[in-house]
């Protein structure tokens, strides 16, 4: 133990020594910009980092588990608590993942709401995104601006569904609400006005020369370590591969809608923070195709599937038979057949997976949850040495890691 | 072994595909570092940022609320405290005791006590919820089949004790106010979709 002296000071998380003149710096858990429970332990020459180890586990909720002792139903909720900053996202990949495992057909109006949830939780997450690193670096105005927009969007899911972080907006088989009545030209004033608040961005911070120099040549990340560390989402399309879930394997409606995906081959924060910015006037373009989609669908809202889904309020109020069978799917839950499925969708953040492993009973026997921050939380150990202290923040920034989804 | 896996309903086509961002080529060589250098000492967008704050500011849009005494509405279906409800007709209590609500809740938080009374009717004797668990997840009043559980617009539930939280008669309708007709149907989850009285159909002989 060392023993504290007006010569050696002695810090409880700093170790000096002085024969090699390395630090070891304990950044976070709860360093501000460490985004949640981020535990870093770096090694410092100077100011410079030689070797990083994220730690992590300080959210450990055990959610894989919790899912092995739950009907499939109720899981739900908990998959809000993943990455709890676009929980629909989470919601959705999840009722996917046990609809193909069934084999469900879910409505139109149900997809078409499915698509508005996604893309404006993809949006909520972009708008985050930007408003956290933007503060990390020191641009409070962006943070107040861009947190002005998401509240927008949050207001618009919370008269939707009545929550505004943990949705729960999703079900297996389709959706449990229609949209409220203004919901559409809410949402349609808010994209109308969505370019000029972008362009307010951009013009605090595209060519602002702090900006650039806390961005440019930061982090890069090559082609072959973006691939190698099973990089998704913008992290992935930043250093040049073009792969984009929705346009690679199209699920719901996307391969109804015409968007774009923006790719970089810099490699570097500042390519990333580009590519958030188009990501969001696509999604503004895909949700304006969506809306006009709302129109001309049936007012169905669930598969009709009465071995796994409820049947609506009105029948379960009128009809004994779904009041019955209402009760057996409550109280017992569903039992989708033998049978394994994987199913990867584009959450905001990168590739969000789901593999569930049934085995005929009403709980998953095993389900795994692939969660992209997971994986960029991984490179920040290759990544981060070479780097100064003040990169790891705009780093950690660009990353955009949650730590509800990496710990799980 | 490697394993290519084939897609091939890919969305790809002229009028939507990836594209690349514009980001200017970085300076390699000294020189153009330095040109940088200069041209970045005399460009003037940091005047642009500042007169984006300077437009909001003199616009003069404030919208700050005064909390404690000013509220923001919340949406008719926000998912905050529990009510119960009453039939509109008889001034009973909707929950018949069936236990849907004490299955279903995710973190376990409903507990209820029901006996038989006189009339060989359920009677729902305790009804609470542990609102220090609840995630406010809506399922209970999802499931729910007699619209009897719902929630409410109470958001501010801070107590002195954990056993004020919720409890059967500080959820229920009072009769007085369903007498003043002041009871409300929640929209949110679990509501019926509006316009269904037509959908309804008679049980098929069959069954
Ligand atoms: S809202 Fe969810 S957690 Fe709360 S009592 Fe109802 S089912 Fe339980
Ligand atoms: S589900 Fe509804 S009727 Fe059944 S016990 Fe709960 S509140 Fe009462």
């Amino acid at each position: 133990m060392q023993q504290a002296n007006r010569l050696r000071p002695f810090f409880e998380n700093i170790t000096f020594d002085r024969d090699d003149n390395e630090l070891i710096l304990n950044f976070g858990p709860q360093h501000p910009s460490a985004h949640g429970q981020l535990r870093l332990m770096l090694h410092l020459q100077q100011e410079q980092i030689t070797k990083a180890h994220p730690d992590i586990g300080y959210l450990h909720r055990g959610m894989e588990k919790m899912a092995e002792n739950m009907i499939y139903n109720e899981f739900m909720p908990t998959t809000d608590r993943m990455d709890y900053i676009a929980s629909s996202s989470n919601n959705y990949g999840f009722a996917l993942a046990v609809e193909k495992l069934i084999g469900l057909e879910v409505p139109r109006r149900a997809k078409v709401i499915r698509m508005m949830l996604l893309e404006t939780n993809r949006l909520m997450s972009h708008l985050f995104w930007l408003a956290t690193t933007a503060l990390d670096i020191g641009a409070m105005t962006v943070f107040l601006f861009a947190f002005r927009e998401r509240e927008y969007l949050m207001d618009l899911i919370e008269d939707y569904c009545g929550a505004r972080l943990t949705h729960a907006a999703v079900r297996i088989g389709g959706v449990p609400l229609d949209l409220p009545d203004n919901f559409i030209a809410d949402l349609r004033k808010f994209l109308d006005k969505l370019p000029e608040n972008i362009k307010d961005y951009e013009d605090l911070l595209d060519s602002n020369r702090i900006w650039k120099m806390r961005m440019e040549n930061v982090g890069v990340i090559s082609k072959e370590m973006a691939l190698s560390w099973g990089c998704s989402g913008v992290m992935l399309r930043a250093s040049g591969v073009e792969w984009d879930i929705r346009k690679e394997e199209p699920y719901e409606l996307y391969d109804e809608v015409e968007f774009s995906v923006p790719v970089s081959d810099k490699g570097d924060n500042y390519a990333r923070y580009k590519l958030y910015m188009a990501e969001m006037r696509e999604s503004a373009k895909i949700l304006y195709q969506v809306l006009d989609m709302y129109a001309d669908t049936t007012p169905e809202l669930m598969a009709h599937a009465p071995q796994y889904i409820s049947a609506p309020k009105i029948d379960i109020m009128t009809q004994n038979y779904s009041l019955m069978q209402h009760f057996v799917l409550v109280t017992q839950g569903m039992r989708p057949p033998v049978g394994e499925v994987y199913v990867a969708t584009e959450s905001p953040k990168g590739e969000l997976g789901y593999y569930i492993n049934s085995q005929g009973g009403a709980y998953p026997y095993r389900l795994k949850l692939r969660a992209p921050s997971f994986w960029h939380t991984g490179i920040l150990t290759d990544l981060l040495p070479g780097h100064y202290i003040p990169d790891v923040v705009s780093i950690i920034g660009t990353t955009n890691i949650v730590f509800g989804e990496v710990d799980r | 072994m490697h394993h290519e896996e084939v897609f091939t309903d890919r969305n790809v086509n002229e009028s939507s595909a990836y594209y690349y961002v514009d980001i200017e080529n970085y300076p390699t060589t000294g020189w153009d570092k330095f040109k940088q250098v200069v041209k970045r000492t005399f460009s003037g967008e940091l005047f642009v940022g500042l007169w984006v704050v300077m437009r909001e500011m003199i616009k003069f849009d404030i919208h700050t609320v005064q909390y404690p005494m000013e509220k923001l509405p919340i949406g008719p279906r926000y998912r905050a405290v529990h009510k119960l409800l009453r039939l509109w007709e008889s001034g009973y209590e909707r929950c018949i005791g069936c236990g849907l609500c004490e299955k279903i809740c995710i973190s376990d938080c409903i507990r209820m006590d029901t006996r038989i009374d006189e009339n060989s009717r359920k009677e729902v004797t305790e009804y609470s919820i542990n609102l220090g668990r609840c995630i406010f997840c809506g399922y209970c009043a999802e499931v729910c089949p007699e619209l009897a559980i719902v929630h409410g617009q109470r958001y501010e539930n801070a107590s002195e004790q954990r056993a004020h939280f919720v409890i059967k008669d500080d959820m229920l309708t009072p009769l007085d106010m369903l007498k003043a007709g002041q009871q409300a149907e929640y929209p949110g989850f679990g509501a019926i979709i509006p316009g269904s009285d037509e959908s309804v159909k008679k049980t098929p002989l069959a069954y």
